[in-house]
């Protein structure tokens, strides 16, 4: 008996000992000090795809969009400096009608191939013919035709004047930018076809995928064209994208090295703080995301939010530096300096002079403050006849005053967060308000049907990605589906005629200024969104394997790991001796 | 002795009772069905509309794509009626085989998502459930055998203590411990990554390497459960004059509990088994997530997630028919185990 235990035991021993040898080799198949390790927080189900132009045709988060995939130019966010890669600049006529693209020399794709204006116009072709692909309508409607006068310049005829064109080339522009190869989609049928491994033209190609661990490697190009523009080859050799762990382990492993760039929606603040003081090795880098928190839309065809009062009056119920200081965890911000959305960012700071200039005007005119004032906005419901009878405020027919948030379940935590605060607020001054929690994906669902009075959220950042004002003013007439539009744009002409006006000038146009300040005077007025807190990722490196990441002090390129221009910040990197 | 009637009698009863089985199996298989087709369509939100919000969140322009979201809703058939995608949904799952095509890996087949991950949740909670089980009926069995005494009373405060503790928890614990405490054990992924996947001994023991602690999260907290029934179904079974009788004719203690306490636990315990081994195929998400598991449940989650109704559908089709099939086969098998159920509950 006692010899039987004794040998269980031994093959028990034997066993742990032969298999720990395993757990001693790494999470990664390339050698460790030539990689950086990235997380994401996808679920990983397309192992094979790199078309970008139908639903489920590349896997987001699997490092092909960071690191294969190429857009044409760049904004380098932090410094506002703009950074032409597949091209060298652009030209327009002088009515903006037709735009010359100068494609840069010496680009190629990774098989060899190069780059050229003959790829932007099979490309623009291939969209407007296939009604199935991403990308389509724009395509159909906004370009005549285009043609390619040489290898290195494209010419696009568009069927509208549009100064801005440009910006469909810029990183995340739009579907035009994410240009094929093609000699090698020529023939295909882009609805199905996988491209992959991807021919692209970024600085790294696939070296393997690893569909059990939640995984996919990605492997330096020798032959990589930017090297020139670049002045040498730098950065790591490998790159890994891989599924993250749960919050505690995840921990683990950034404390020991085992991954350099964890996801700041899950390595949460206090996940930061704690990683701080156990190793010596982790640098921050807080970075404001150009999508502020707050009111997304209203509801403008309801009886009380019809009056831009009754929108003001909401403004004036965040307290924003308390909701910007109560913001959970995960990350920490800033409060929102004015009524649109503008992040700190370089590209943005031309416009706030111009914003300040509006406020005192509003001021001036119709004493509005975009400042903490529930007794004002008491007064503002007041003077549009809802007024209080007993607990409640009731409409100017006498019925009691109800008023719907649509808010998104505590998981969304900010969100949540700050229309718990509002619906508080409300109900201090006598407004029943009441929280319609849906499922987000069904949240788009409900901004379409209309049935709400106000739905917080994260606002997109337009003029933070485009530079320029104008795009976040103006984003409710294109970036949404008219039945949206229809409930959330409040009828105003004269800010829409200045818009229209706006439309064919830009920032650097002489007097743009002015007409800015106008268009930007009218669209506060309306109070059409309200952006709260900004957030602020805190951006976590390690540097046990890898130095010169972008950081608190020296913010030389956006530290997001899971954006495009995440290259640039690997260009820079030094391996640690 | 045979039955009055012999098997003249019997072999109508048990042709009636597969009968009903069979019968009773198609028809709770449809019903499931049905509630799912319509549980899941009748959510707020479909896949396409929920990309075209997730591109416009990136960025993208999202203007001008009615056309192209109309091509998808039609393509997936979310253009026509409820009803209509029903008949669609019927006749494509049970006369074609079919699953559809996911839109999370559009234009794959769903199955293509599906089968690669189906043998690592069938792999670790297989093999968890089989361990789990057969701890808790030995140990449970054991246990309640010592009925009353210290031992007994010191495992069941800690098993009722534990059995209530929820597995990630456990999880957690045990990766925090084993893998970065004295770091014997990985802290994730099906196996390790430098190691090639096939037949070869290297990846055998990875595998096996790296499913100790996801097993060990479940068999731990299962293992309880099955131990606390069995303790109860056992202390039921000892007051029965059977096994007085088998005492008072002087059998051996361990046959006792051998012959006549664990046979007799085993016959309730194996339903309650036939359907935890089912729920096998939908994996389990946390666990999975922990781990990085590459299993069904996190697939399961994610479709959820981007509302891809055929995925979803084909999984939790393929679970109703593995619970109703293990369901169907143990009730098949009762008359073999059981002979009341063969006889009709006369005595032989």
């Amino acid at each position: 008996m006692r010899l039987r235990f004794v040998l269980s035991s031994l093959v028990v021993l034997a066993f742990l000992a032969a298999t720990t040898v395993f757990a001693q080799t790494g999470g990664v198949p390339v050698p460790r000090e030539q990689t950086v390790v990235v997380d994401t927080d996808t679920t990983y189900t397309v192992f094979d795809g790199g078309n970008l132009r139908v639903p489920g045709g590349s896997q987001w988060g699997s490092g092909y969009h960071q690191l294969a995939n190429e857009w044409n130019w760049y904004f380098n966010y932090a410094t506002g400096e703009e950074i032409l890669w597949r091209i060298t600049g652009w030209d327009y006529n002088d009515d903006h009608t037709v735009l010359t693209l100068h494609v840069r020399d010496g680009v190629n794709w990774n098989d060899g191939h190069p780059f050229t204006a003959h790829d932007i116009v099979f490309h623009i072709e291939m969209l407007q013919q296939h009604p199935e692909l991403i990308g389509h309508g724009l395509a159909r409607d906004q370009i005549v035709s285009a043609r390619a006068v040489d290898d290195l310049t494209a010419e696009l005829t568009l069927a509208a004047p549009n100064p801005r064109f440009h910006q469909n080339y810029r990183m995340w522009g739009s579907a035009l930018g994410e240009i094929v190869a093609k000699h090698v989609w020529e023939g295909q049928d882009p609805t199905t076809f996988r491209n992959w491994p991807p021919v692209e033209t970024g600085p790294y190609v696939l070296h393997s995928v690893h569909q059990d661990l939640n995984m996919f490697v990605w492997e330096q190009r020798d032959d990589y064209w930017g090297w020139d523009v670049l002045g040498g080859q730098s950065g790591p050799r490998y790159v890994v994208y891989r599924m993250a762990p749960p919050a505690d382990i995840n921990l683990s492993e950034v404390v020991q090295g085992e991954v350099d760039a964890p996801l700041p929606h899950l390595f949460a603040w206090h996940l930061v703080q704690a990683a701080q003081a156990l190793s010596d090795h982790v640098v921050i880098a807080p970075f404001t995301d150009p999508n502020p928190i707050g009111i997304y839309a209203f509801n403008v065809t309801t009886e009380l939010f019809q009056h831009r009062e009754a929108r003001w009056a909401i403004a004036m119920l965040f307290d924003r530096e308390k909701l910007a200081s109560l913001y959970p965890a995960a990350e920490s911000s800033t409060p929102a300096p004015f009524p649109w959305p503008a992040p700190n960012w370089g590209v943005m700071q031309r416009f706030v002079p111009i914003a300040e200039r509006v406020m005192e005007r509003l001021e001036q005119d119709y004493d509005l403050v975009f400042e903490y004032d529930p007794q004002r906005a008491g007064e503002l419901l007041d003077s549009l006849g809802f007024v209080m009878d007993g607990r409640f405020r009731v409409t100017p027919s006498g019925e009691r005053l109800q008023v719907v948030l649509l808010s998104r379940p505590a998981t969304a935590m900010e969100e949540f967060y700050l229309t718990q605060d509002l619906v508080e607020e409300l109900r201090n001054i006598g407004v029943d308000a009441t929280i319609r929690t849906v499922d987000p994906g069904a949240h788009a669902d409900f901004l379409r049907s209309g049935d709400y009075d106000i739905a917080p959220g994260w606002i997109e950042g337009w003029s933070a990605w485009t530079g320029d004002l104008f795009t976040g003013m103006d984003n409710w007439r294109w970036a949404r589906d008219q039945v949206i539009t229809d409930w959330v744009w409040p009828v105003n002409p004269e800010r829409d005629a200045l818009l229209d006006q706006l439309s064919q000038v830009l920032p650097d146009d002489p007097g743009a200024d002015e007409l800015y300040e106008e268009a930007l005077y009218h669209f506060v007025l309306d109070m059409v969104q309200i952006p709260v807190a900004e957030k602020v990722f805190v951006q976590t490196f390690s540097n046990r394997y890898w130095t010169g990441w972008p950081t608190e002090d020296d913010m030389w390129q956006v530290p997001y790991q899971w954006w495009p221009a995440f290259k640039f910040v690997l260009f820079g990197l030094t391996p640690v001796q | 002795v045979p039955p009055p009637g012999g098997t003249a009698i019997i072999m109508p009863r048990l042709l009636l009772w597969y009968a009903t089985r069979l019968v009773n199996y198609a028809v709770v298989f449809l019903v499931a069905f049905t509630i799912v087709f319509f549980f899941l369509r009748l959510m707020p939100g479909n896949p396409i509309d929920a990309y075209v919000e997730t591109l416009a969140q990136m960025g993208y322009r999202i203007d001008a794509m009615g056309e192209t979201v109309q091509i998808y809703k039609e393509r997936f058939g979310l253009d026509r009626s409820l009803p209509e995608q029903y008949v669609r949904t019927l006749r494509q799952v049970f006369l074609e085989f079919d699953l559809g095509i996911s839109f999370l890996s559009y234009p794959n087949q769903v199955g293509t998502l599906i089968l690669p991950r189906l043998p690592w949740s069938l792999w670790l909670l297989g093999t968890a459930t089989v361990i789990a089980w057969l701890l808790g009926i030995l140990a449970g069995t054991f246990v309640g055998w010592k009925q009353g005494t210290r031992f007994d009373s010191a495992v069941y405060a800690v098993a009722i203590a534990l059995a209530q503790v929820p597995q990630y928890l456990v999880a957690l614990l045990l990766v925090l411990f084993f893998s970065y405490g004295i770091a014997i054990f990985p802290s994730g992924g099906a196996y390790a990554a430098n190691v090639v996947r096939g037949l070869n001994l290297e990846f055998v023991l990875s595998v096996l390497h790296h499913t100790v602690l996801p097993a060990a999260s479940i068999v731990i907290v299962s293992a309880l459960f099955w131990l606390l029934t069995t303790r109860a179904l056992t202390i039921s079974i000892l007051g029965e004059d059977y096994i007085l009788f088998a005492e008072a004719k002087g059998l051996r203690k361990f046959r006792v509990l051998n012959r006549y306490i664990l046979r007799n636990t085993l016959l309730p315990q194996v339903t309650g088994f036939a359907v935890s081994l089912a729920f096998i195929v939908n994996g389990f998400f946390l666990i999975e997530w922990i781990f990085r598991y590459p299993g069904i449940g996190t697939l399961l989650v994610a479709a959820v997630g981007q509302r891809d109704f055929n995925v979803v559908q084909g999984i939790i089709i393929l679970s109703i028919f593995t619970v109703l099939t293990a369901n169907l086969i143990v009730d098949l098998l009762y008359p073999l185990i059981d002979p009341r159920i063969r006889t009709g509950g006369r005595r032989s």
